[in-house]
């Protein structure tokens, strides 16, 4: 048979399923009841982990070493899940200021906010905030993503940077993946509405009458067929553009396919765990930007700087969920802030302050006197979120085995707490020494429910652990080599 | 150490050493007397461009003059832009899954909401779609306005043979639906898509119209397009006029002024936002429509239009009733640099910062750009009150003391200082808040060019510097192409920026220059 693709496209039943990628998709299937897939799960938070006084070893860091170990303020969150949890701390990132003023190897420029994420999430250095390599959820869903739709699924819950224009998924790029024209971000879905589309559209929903299944498969059929139609412009157009012009049009066109592919996707059947989601709605109101009141100071009324986070992460968490339950992603980002977060807590953690401010007490709204402790409760807002995730992952048995068991998962934060070359302060959230990372999962023979001290290393190391635990035989993540001690 | 702020190795710092001359860089040139060597310009070429997307706002105001649609869904629907300071920087149109999307999303719901308007869809389809031959009529017009040209009888067959599908369920308004969404995520409604080297008639008319009113063209100029009357530079110049005086051109010239002048969104109260916009647009107004006056009067105009509340914020004149002009009189304020919107940049640490209020002043009035710090130099926290120096005056000037630091910040900072006596807000004030010993004085200076004192000083002596033409002239360009310039583009702005200098500095007028100067009708690809 030589059918085109378009033909497969328009014809009626079992649209699709001769396109390759979808056999491999349903082969691996097959396959994953003899053999569970593995799967990443790195989270991100846009914050240090103490403020400009106060202790961390009081609201963050576990006095226990090993098992058993102690959470405190920051962590308590975690308990639920703290047997699959382990937590590694007194990470660091090099500075500029200790190499003679030329940035080290993995190491960051002096001024702090932006600088860190390169190095945080690549193990390479950068002089003034740019990627130059792939993160590394685009390295797991290379290494073992299958054929699964989502290469990797990459989402965050801040719906706004909040600053200045306040528009709609505007904030940190924290993903790159290597493109044909080299080095290409890769934008988070941050609508948790696009999101339900994006994931669970072509699903069957349960207890659907025969009418509705009619519906919801001729709309993804129409869909299926503008998709096509605009995808069948591509030769046409670019045969009138010049090289630069191609190349771009061409970057819009593989996206377009790849829509197509997905929305033409066979969804995965809906047994077992694997359901179809709730729709969400309309996404929650975008909160305008921050706002002062006449004695010049922010005013964290509800709507100035928040979009309904909580119920966007709570969303995000089920949908995310779902989406590795039902094999629809092996590679995830979840950031839920964006660095320097202006996200408004007040909402989230009865605090009058947005997130950054939390640990810097200033704007005449200082909630609590020592920032740290203030901090420690932020923290915790995203540590709750995150373990409800991984308690969702444990409870998901495929065989004799969890979802988390086979996951390598890394929730890595923006900053640490202590020395800022910047302003020579001892105690600082502008630092990226004692940084931590908080990793579940026993993929790769991954130890849980440890806390691992690991003074001087990098949080690239982590990383790295992860992705070996995956079966990467890298040994090294950028300029970052080694893995984090005892932690498999 | 004192040196903590911006400190150690001055090998590094390249930056601003040895930048100190005048300001300008490409301006020295622009004043040069033109005739001393005749012939010697290279000629204007056509800027070079890339493939550019539509910005959420041009997609807005396009599906409100193709739909009526204007509720601003792309606005909720489409990924946000950074400002930079505007909102169409093609570097940064990059593809993305997001983006594709809520392309998608917005077609949908835009034709959703269009199709199921019984009481407008008929004028939109122009006949009743069960009819024969109405689809066929319905895509070959809206088409064209959609895709910006005319449709060949092959795309038309191509458009409405989506509608089998539809047509299983019996609703030909649906297939009508179906049509629109189609074509509202083809690619040529979407990207600005050029010919390689001139334009054609259709291509012109796109420019004009998101040149001049930032959406799609209006019929009439696609009908001029089709009739070939939009060729010789006249009648595109005819046609920028009349573009320029509907509505959207004027709302157009408030949006550019906006990101420019950086109040797109301000920080304040909801009632001192708008405030400080209808103050900042009024006045924007004034000069480039109402009065048609010399451009530089927005930067010394004697009078601003004020609210009753804003009158009060500012220390002027309450207006008897509702809004009115009022004159500064000797308050120290002048033109637009007096207006809170413009005040509100360059603020860090809920208090204005002179390093970037004078960094401000010049990448945005002068088109200078600082560079950013070196990598062991922080430039993003305040002067910590340091060695007993309390006043905020005293901190800074650590910077000046440091050699290496000195190089950038005598550029930035004596300008800041010159307008300290305005807080945040651009409320007035003689002493710092929380440190009534540390009087301001509002003395600044601009290197090269000599002292001011406050906005009103400053504004007079940037009209001195001969900088503000150029300037202006640069960020209309820069907005017109979505980058920033190049070499290549000195000789076009520097033939703009004459006109504009020699025929009494009318901002409409210097966009109808751009219009009509042949190289509107050209296009370069970027190698």
């Amino acid at each position: 048979m030589t059918l085109s693709r378009r033909a497969m496209l328009r014809g009626v039943a079992g649209i699709g399923i001769a396109l390759p990628w979808l056999e491999a998709m349903v082969g691996n299937r097959a396959r994953a009841q003899s053999a569970p897939p593995l799967r990443y799960l790195l989270g991100f938070g846009g914050m240090s982990l103490g403020g400009y006084d106060g202790n961390i070893a009081q609201t963050f860091v576990p006095t226990t070493v090993g098992a058993n170990y102690d959470l405190k303020a920051a962590l308590s969150a975690l308990m639920p899940v703290r047997d699959q949890v382990s937590v590694i701390t007194g990470l660091r990132i090099p500075t500029a200021a200790e190499n003679n003023g030329s940035v080290p190897a993995g190491g960051r420029p002096v001024a702090f906010h932006g600088n860190q994420l390169a190095p945080l999430l690549t193990g390479r250095r950068t002089q003034d905030g740019d990627f130059d390599a792939p993160t590394t959820d685009h390295l797991a869903a290379a290494l073992i993503g299958g054929n699964t739709p989502f290469k990797p699924l990459v989402v965050r819950v801040q719906a706004s940077h909040y600053v200045g224009s306040a528009a709609a998924g505007t904030g940190d790029v924290i993903s790159y993946k290597q493109g044909t024209n080299g080095l290409q971000s890769v934008p988070a879905r941050y609508s948790p509405q696009q999101l339900f589309q994006a994931l669970f559209a072509n699903f069957n929903g349960s207890g659907l009458t025969a009418a509705q299944v009619a519906e919801q498969e001729w709309l993804l059929r129409t869909r299926r067929s503008v998709l096509d139609s605009v995808a069948s412009r591509a030769s046409r157009l670019k045969d009138q553009l010049g090289t630069r012009d191609r190349q771009r049009l061409d970057a819009h066109f593989t996206e377009v396919r790849e829509l197509e592919q997905r929305v033409a996707s066979v969804p995965p059947p809906m047994v077992g765990l694997c359901q179809k989601p709730s729709d969400p709605g309309p996404d929650p109101a975008l909160g305008s930007g921050q706002n002062t009141n006449s004695e010049g100071n922010i005013t964290y009324s509800q709507n100035l700087g928040y979009s309904g986070e909580e119920q966007r992460a709570s969303v995000m968490v089920e949908f995310v969920a779902m989406a590795m339950i039902c094999d629809l992603t092996r590679s995830t980002l979840f950031q839920f802030t964006n660095s320097q977060s202006f996200l408004n807590m007040y909402s989230l953690t009865q605090q009058r302050s947005d997130l950054h401010e939390l640990s810097h007490g200033s704007h005449g709204n200082a909630t609590e006197s020592d920032t740290t402790v203030a901090l420690a409760k932020g923290i915790n807002w995203h540590m709750k979120h995150w373990a409800t995730l991984l308690g969702r992952l444990r409870d998901a048995r495929e065989g004799d085995t969890s979802i988390l068991d086979n996951t390598a998962s890394v929730f890595t934060f923006e900053g640490g707490h202590g020395f800022d070359p910047a302003d020579g302060r001892q105690i600082s959230a502008h630092s990226t020494e004692n940084m931590a990372a908080i990793v579940a999962g026993g993929a790769g023979g991954l130890k849980r429910g440890l806390h691992l001290r690991a003074p001087g290393m990098h949080p690239a190391n982590v990383l790295l652990t992860a992705l070996r635990a995956l079966g990467s035989t890298q040994t090294s993540l950028g300029e970052v080599s080694g893995e984090i001690p005892g932690l498999r | 150490m004192s040196l903590r702020v911006c400190f150690v190795l001055p090998l590094l710092l390249s930056g601003c050493v040895g930048e100190l001359s005048p300001l300008g860089g490409s301006s020295s040139s622009d004043r040069a007397p033109r005739d001393v060597t005749p012939g010697a310009q290279p000629e204007p070429i056509a800027a070079a461009l890339e493939l550019r997307r539509l910005t959420r706002v041009e997609l807005d105001d396009s599906l409100a003059r193709l739909v009526g649609d204007t509720s601003h869904r792309a606005l909720t629907v489409m990924p946000g832009e950074a400002l930079e300071p505007f909102d169409n920087s093609y570097a940064a149109q990059l593809a993305s899954a997001v983006w594709i999307e809520a392309s998608e999303r917005l077609a949908t719901e835009t034709a959703a909401a269009a199709m199921s308007n019984t009481a407008t869809r008929g004028a939109l389809v122009g006949c009743i779609p069960s009819e024969p031959g109405c689809l066929e009529s319905f895509t070959r017009t809206f088409g064209r306005r959609v895709l910006r040209r005319p449709l060949t009888e092959a795309e038309i067959v191509e458009f409405t043979n989506l509608t089998p599908v539809v047509l299983e369920r019996g609703d030909h308004w649906l297939a009508a639906e179906v049509v629109t969404r189609r074509l509202l995520q083809d690619p040529e409604f979407l990207f600005r898509v050029e010919s390689p080297s001139a334009l054609n008639q259709f291509e012109i008319a796109s420019r004009l119209s998101f040149f001049l009113q930032g959406a799609t063209p209006p019929d009439w100029l696609l009908d001029l397009a089709a009739a070939g009357e939009l060729s010789s530079d006249e009648q595109r110049r005819a046609a920028g006029r009349r573009l320029l005086d509907e509505p959207r051109g004027r709302a157009h010239v408030l949006a550019f002024h906006a990101m420019w002048l950086g109040y797109t969104s301000l920080p304040h109260s909801v009632e001192l936002n708008a405030a400080m916009t209808a103050e900042t647009n009024a006045l924007v107004n004034k000069v480039v429509f109402d009065d048609r006056a010399d451009y530089r009067t927005l930067f010394t105009s004697d009078a601003t239009f004020v609210n009753g509340t804003l009158a009060a914020h500012y220390g002027l004149n309450v207006p008897v009733a509702g809004s009115a002009w009022v004159p500064y009189g000797m308050s120290g304020r002048k033109g637009v640099l007096s207006h809170g919107a413009l005040l509100s940049n360059g603020v860090k640490q809920n208090d204005t910062s002179p390093t970037l209020r004078g960094k401000w002043v010049r990448n945005r009035l002068f088109c200078e750009e600082i560079p950013e710090p070196p990598p062991n130099v922080v430039a993003d926290v305040p002067p910590p009150a340091m060695g007993g120096l309390v006043c905020k005056k005293d901190r800074y000037q650590v910077h000046d003391s440091v050699q290496s630091c000195a190089g950038c910040h005598l550029q930035m900072d004596p300008i800041g200082f010159g307008l300290e006596q305005f807080d945040r807000a651009g409320r007035f004030r003689s002493a710092e808040a929380d440190h009534p010993e540390c009087l301001i004085t509002g003395d600044g200076s601009l290197t090269g060019f000599g002292a001011f004192r406050g906005p009103a000083g400053l504004a007079d002596l940037m009209v001195n510097t001969g900088n503000v033409e150029s300037c202006v002239v640069k960020q209309v360009f820069r907005y017109s192409v979505g980058r920033r310039e190049s070499g290549e583009d000195a000789a076009l702005l520097r033939v703009i920026t004459d006109g504009f200098n020699e025929k009494g500095r009318k901002f409409d007028e210097l966009l109808l220059d751009f219009v009509s100067h042949p190289t509107f009708a050209q296009r370069r690809e970027v190698l």
